[in-house]
């Protein structure tokens, strides 16, 4: 065992090595000197722990049994550093407790780690945003289905309407109108193609039904009832024009009891070269009363004027 | 409060020049080390009661000056220390030294659970692995600890030191010559 100068001094000073001279110097500072008293600890527990472990020279062990033995006190020393390292290889020896996930996670909170807890109050933010911004785009997705669905339905009871009238006028001479109304169903076959084309493969099924709608005439004419079965979603109404002057209409629906609008299309421009306009008014806003379908056309500068009025009756079940 | 420097320390001054007094007197082969230390405090304290004051020495020089005066008068008036051959004790059969030996095991085991946790668990890593090894890990102790290895060694000295007097404090056993 390598010592220092200083170290093998006390070392001898402990095992009475020394010469008298420094024997009384080293008795002074034993006492009186704070630092060398506490090194004098330390260095004697060490020469006593190294005489247990068999780590002293020959020379220094006998030494040590001789004379550092001699002692009551320093053998008490002696006996307790055996036992005591006894005691430091079992409790090396035992396992080292496992701390539960838990322990070891809160662990992780009880001292200030800020840049870990900053991470993951930024993490927890960027989740919550992520949330939101997801469920924001499902709820928009989601009523951009609605309407697409609704509008392919209205669709195919449109083409359906069609093909009902073109089996009529074939049977009259009117060819002029009979390759109009096959015009407008081919269009209108193109146009169920492409939404379909664009259709979730989920479709959450909506109910619908729809009501063909004329310009009202001078004069007494009966007033179409539409009959709204309950659960109904959409009402897809085609409202027949006279020409198809503008580059835009708007539809609005209105209780001509009061002249309120109870609801309003957005802008909207003609299919192709239809002189209809197809529109879905949401069912749940119709009750059993009159009602007046009012179109608008909107010209390019921006004004709008009404072009023409359809009255209805609703009866809901 | 002389002692102490002006500072109230608690007694803890008190004890730790009285540990150093008998340490001190049984290296000299006293027979009753801890005797001759509280004599020798008895008579710094008669002097203090006396004068009032002790000036021109610090208190643990004066200790010392005073311990002298009476290991001399120990040396001179009292009967020498007995051979160091005749003083170690014949040595124990072998079951009744390890007898001995279970008993300190029990005694030590009691004086560590009065331990506290983390002294506890200084104590043990302190010691934990052999020269070098044990000085590398004594050195990142005292890094993790934030203490000096000085600091680190006092700290140990001192644990170590608990438990040898709490074990001094049970039971007494027959001294005992270490086996070889």
């Amino acid at each position: 065992m390598k010592r220092t100068m200083n170290e093998q001094t006390i070392v001898d000073y402990l095992l009475g090595n020394l010469p008298e001279a420094d024997l009384e110097r080293l008795d002074q500072l034993s006492i009186a000197d704070d630092d060398f008293a506490a090194l004098l600890s330390a260095k004697e527990h060490d020469l006593v722990d190294a005489y247990v472990r068999g780590e002293l020279s020959s020379g220094e062990r006998d030494r040590f049994v001789s004379h550092y033995l001699a002692s009551p006190l320093r053998r008490e020393k002696a006996n307790f550093a055996r036992v005591f390292h006894e005691k430091i290889q079992q409790e090396r020896a035992a396992p080292v407790q496992q701390e539960s996930l838990v322990t070891r996670i809160s662990k992780l909170f009880a001292v200030p780690r800020f840049s870990l807890q900053w991470g993951f109050a930024a993490a927890t933010l960027l989740i919550l945003l992520a949330g939101g911004y997801l469920m924001m785009s499902n709820l928009r997705l989601r009523d951009e289905i609605r309407q697409t669905q609704a509008g392919h339905s209205a669709l195919q009871q449109r083409a359906q309407q069609l093909q009902s009238r073109l089996t009529q006028q074939s049977s009259s001479e009117n060819k002029e109108e009979v390759a109009r109304l096959q015009q407008e169903l081919a269009d209108l076959k193109l146009q169920i193609a492409e939404s379909t084309k664009n259709e979730p493969v989920r479709q959450p099924e909506v109910k619908l039904i729809a009501l063909n709608l004329s310009p009202q005439m001078r004069g007494i004419s009966r007033i179409p009832l539409l009959t709204i079965p309950g659960g109904t979603d959409f009402v897809a109404m085609t409202l027949e024009m006279e020409t198809n002057e503008f580059s835009a209409y708007q539809v609005r629906v209105k209780n001509p009891a009061n002249g309120q609008s109870i609801w309003q299309s957005a802008r909207m421009k003609p299919e192709g070269r239809s002189d209809s306009i197809l529109v879905a008014v949401p069912a749940g806003i119709l009750y059993s009363q009159n009602y007046i379908v009012e179109l608008f056309g909107v010209s390019r500068n921006g004004d709008s004027e009404i072009i023409s009025s359809y009255p209805f009756r609703v009866v809901t079940q | 409060m002389w002692l102490d420097g002006g500072v109230d320390s608690g007694g803890g001054r008190y004890l730790e020049i009285r540990e150093r007094l008998v340490l001190y007197f049984d290296r000299k082969n006293c027979s009753s080390p801890e005797e001759l230390a509280d004599e020798t405090l008895n008579r710094v304290t008669r002097r203090l009661e006396e004068e009032g004051t002790i000036t021109g020495d610090a208190p643990a020089q004066y200790c010392y000056i005073v311990a002298r005066y009476v290991l001399l008068e120990f040396l001179r008036h009292r009967k020498r220390q007995m051979p160091v051959d005749a003083e170690i004790p014949a040595p124990r059969d072998a079951s009744e030294e390890k007898r001995e030996t279970e008993r300190r095991a029990e005694s030590l085991q009691r004086c560590m659970e009065n331990l506290s946790q983390a002294d506890r668990a200084l104590i043990v890593r302190y010691y934990q692995g052999d020269q070098r090894i044990k000085i590398e890990n004594r050195k990142s102790m005292a890094v993790q600890l934030g203490l000096t290895m000085n600091a680190l060694s006092i700290r140990a000295c001192r644990i170590r030191g608990k438990l040898e007097n709490c074990m001094r404090k049970l039971p007494e056993t027959k001294d005992t010559q270490i086996p070889e």
